[in-house]
């Protein structure tokens, strides 16, 4: 090719290259906050959450230092930089989110164990119990005054910041009344249940109640991916939420096992799904947690973010905005969104796994989902 | 030799190439050597943390394990389907694009490369709404009567070739383009005065001598096929698992990061054989050829 061409391709890549990033962001649809942000905090001076948080925050000078914390992307995202960010930049800090999924922080973390560049990382239930006994991760205490007001359910890893239910979303037409877990069963649905992906928390909630359902426990698995095989075909393994409700909004399938919370909007959009929250066996209770990870360079920083993180106020936005319940036990929720959430006596009806136990099997698990379940 | 190569140690030259290789050295080499010694390390169930004791289980497992050969067998049969379609979709279009004048070509240049500035998960993620069972393919053949039910394009290997060929046909495309416009078009004339009909001149003519693009094009094509991750990730939605996605699964939601290295090392030596394979395959396929013509002219 002549040296030509090649500056005329070059010259005309680059008008493209800057044609498209001019266009990107409009292109980009942004997507508002579902409520505006909390007002309030500008001046640095007022401080409008509970006294326990107010008074752990008072004198604070967090000048020059910056905060590294990991966590998803999106309405969580949404959550802090309206509500735990700006009274920590009232104070003076700065905060860097590190979006992703919670693989990826578990890698960094231990790659770095000992001298960590994330300060605060936020993990399922399973990571944080093993990442505490691995030493990557602190223990929770009373350094954040939030501890106190937890409950116990959320002092087992890190710190406890969401419970949800591992329930049932199913198709409003094809169930008049919300199923049970047995229900999935009926040989009229045999291909129409849709699989979390795995591994994860929803799958290994899913394999404790396949085992329950022939009266034994995730301590069972031979039972569990038995009765699991017996849904097959899988039609689907979910990744992404909206592939999951479109085709059950079309009833292409039927049901499918989900965190509590997440059918919401997709409710509220009209489709034909819903959210049923068994009761025998009950829903597994999975728990999303904070974590200060071990040997942080900031850590009165991120103490402070803990405690905003924790406090009555974030938690009730939590509540309110997608559905996680708090486990801030001084948090208060209005009862229409309390019957969606898990709150008040229904922590207690939540079947709690063996996680030190279920983490221990993960690699054979994985093994035989793959090979039990999605090998044709 | 002595004359060409002078012993005097050429500084300015080690100057130049010293900043690439030292960060070759430590973006590649040192990630490298960790991989290959994590790879012998032993797994801990329940913990990141593996025990540094020296085993051999995991190429045990990443060889014997009928899984595994299965994930191999579903790689390799994705990426020479998606490779082969990818050659016949590129050729007439390189054919089309080399016999342009050069203001003409470098347009088609750039509307070919184009998409690829995207990156491939905008790529997959426009694959995802028109491959959908409710997207816009399935909707436009309801919508004329050609089909009733919806057909599944994701979740199995239809779904990711599709995926696969659209991502990397550039690949194909410039080699082929580069080898075709190299044939001078006296030689393809000359087989025509000769009497050979368009077919006889493709077949005898064109495509021998355009070879060595087709051949360098199929092995970038099937490099990018084996080592791919977002496309089937995304177009296989969690059933169909290749090595990318089978080694995100271990290093990153099991973190039996052992097995994962040595499957990463296994990895690697495969794609390498490979590659070396085809193009001795290659290399000697067109000796053949050469001696056979010498033979028929001698």
């Amino acid at each position: 090719m002549s040296t030509k061409l090649f500056v005329k391709i070059g010259t005309i890549l680059l008008i493209g290259v800057f044609f498209m990033t001019a266009c990107a962001p409009a292109a980009t649809p942004v997507v508002a906050p579902t409520n505006p942000p909390s007002s309030g905090q500008a001046t640095g001076t007022a401080c409008d959450f509970d006294p326990t948080t107010c008074a752990f925050l008072a004198g604070k000078d967090f000048t020059g230092q910056t905060l590294t914390v990991g966590v998803w992307g999106g309405d969580i995202e949404k959550i802090l930089r309206d509500i735990v960010i700006p009274p920590l930049e009232a104070h003076g800090a700065k905060v860097n989110l590190l979006l992703g999924g919670t693989g990826d922080r578990t890698a960094k973390v231990y790659a770095e164990k000992g001298n960590p560049t994330m300060d605060v990382s936020y993990q399922n239930i399973y990571e944080s119990i093993q990442g505490v006994k691995d030493g990557v991760f602190e223990a929770p205490s009373a350094d954040v005054p939030a501890y106190n007001d937890l409950y116990p359910v959320a002092k087992s890893g890190c710190y406890g910041m969401s419970l949800m239910g591992l329930g049932i979303a199913y198709n409003t037409d094809v169930f008049k009344t919300p199923p049970q877990w047995a229900d999935l069963w009926n040989p009229e649905y045999k291909g129409k249940i849709a699989f979390p992906n795995y591994p994860g928390s929803e799958g290994d909630g899913f394999i404790a109640i396949a085992a329950r359902l022939q009266g034994k426990d995730e301590h069972d698995p031979d039972a569990a991916f038995a009765k699991l095989a017996e849904l097959k075909p899988i039609p689907l393994v979910y990744t992404d939420l909206d592939t999951v409700f479109t085709m059950m909004d079309k009833g292409d399938i039927v049901a499918a096992p989900m965190i509590s919370g997440y059918a919401i909007s997709y409710e509220k959009k009209g489709m034909k799904v819903g959210f049923s929250w068994p009761t025998n066996p009950g829903p597994v209770l999975t728990e999303d947690n904070l974590c200060i990870v071990k040997g942080t360079k900031h850590r009165d920083l991120a103490l402070a973010w803990a405690q905003l993180a924790l406090s009555p106020k974030t938690q009730e936005a939590y509540a309110n905005r997608i559905y996680f319940g708090p486990t801030n036990s001084k948090a208060q929720v209005a009862p229409d969104v309390a019957a969606q959430i898990v709150y008040g006596d229904k922590v207690k009806s939540l079947i709690a796994l063996d996680w030190t136990y279920v983490s221990s099997q993960r690699s054979t698990w994985t093994d035989r989902w793959n090979k039990e379940l999605l090998n044709k | 030799m002595d004359r060409v190569l002078p012993r005097r140690i050429n500084w300015p030259l080690i100057g130049l190439l010293a900043p690439a290789t030292l960060l070759l050295v430590i973006i590649f080499l040192v990630p490298f050597f960790q991989l290959l010694i994590t790879s012998f390390w032993t797994y801990v169930p329940g913990t990141v943390l593996p025990k540094t004791a020296f085993t051999f289980e995991n190429y045990t497992r990443v060889i014997t394990d009928t899984y595994n050969l299965s994930v191999y067998k579903e790689t390799v049969l994705i990426s020479l389907l998606a490779t082969v379609v990818t050659f016949v979709l590129a050729y007439p279009l390189a054919r089309l694009i080399a016999k342009q004048k050069a203001a003409v070509k470098s347009l088609l240049f750039v509307l070919v490369i184009l998409p690829m500035i995207g990156g491939a998960m905008i790529q997959t993620l426009g694959w995802m709404t028109l491959l959908m069972r409710y997207g816009a393919i399935n909707g436009t053949l309801r919508s004329l009567g050609i089909i009733h039910q919806p057909i599944a394009f994701l979740g199995n290997e239809l779904g990711i070739i599709i995926g696969l060929v659209q991502s990397f046909l550039p690949l194909m495309i410039i080699p082929l383009v580069a080898s075709l416009g190299a044939i001078d078009e006296s030689i393809e004339n000359a087989a025509r005065s000769l009497g050979a009909n368009a077919i006889r001149v493709f077949f005898e003519v064109t495509f021998p001598l355009s070879l060595p693009g087709a051949i360098a094009g199929s092995i970038l094509v099937l490099m990018a096929n084996l080592t791919s991750f977002v496309t089937p990730s995304m177009l296989g939605q969690g059933k169909i698992q290749v090595f990318g996605t089978y080694a995100y699964q271990e290093a990153i939601q099991v973190m039996n990061w052992p097995f994962s290295s040595a499957f990463a090392i296994f990895f690697i030596v495969f794609t390498g054989l490979v590659a070396l394979l085809v193009s001795y395959l290659s290399r000697a396929m067109t000796r053949s050829r050469i001696r056979a013509q010498e033979a028929l002219y001698e």
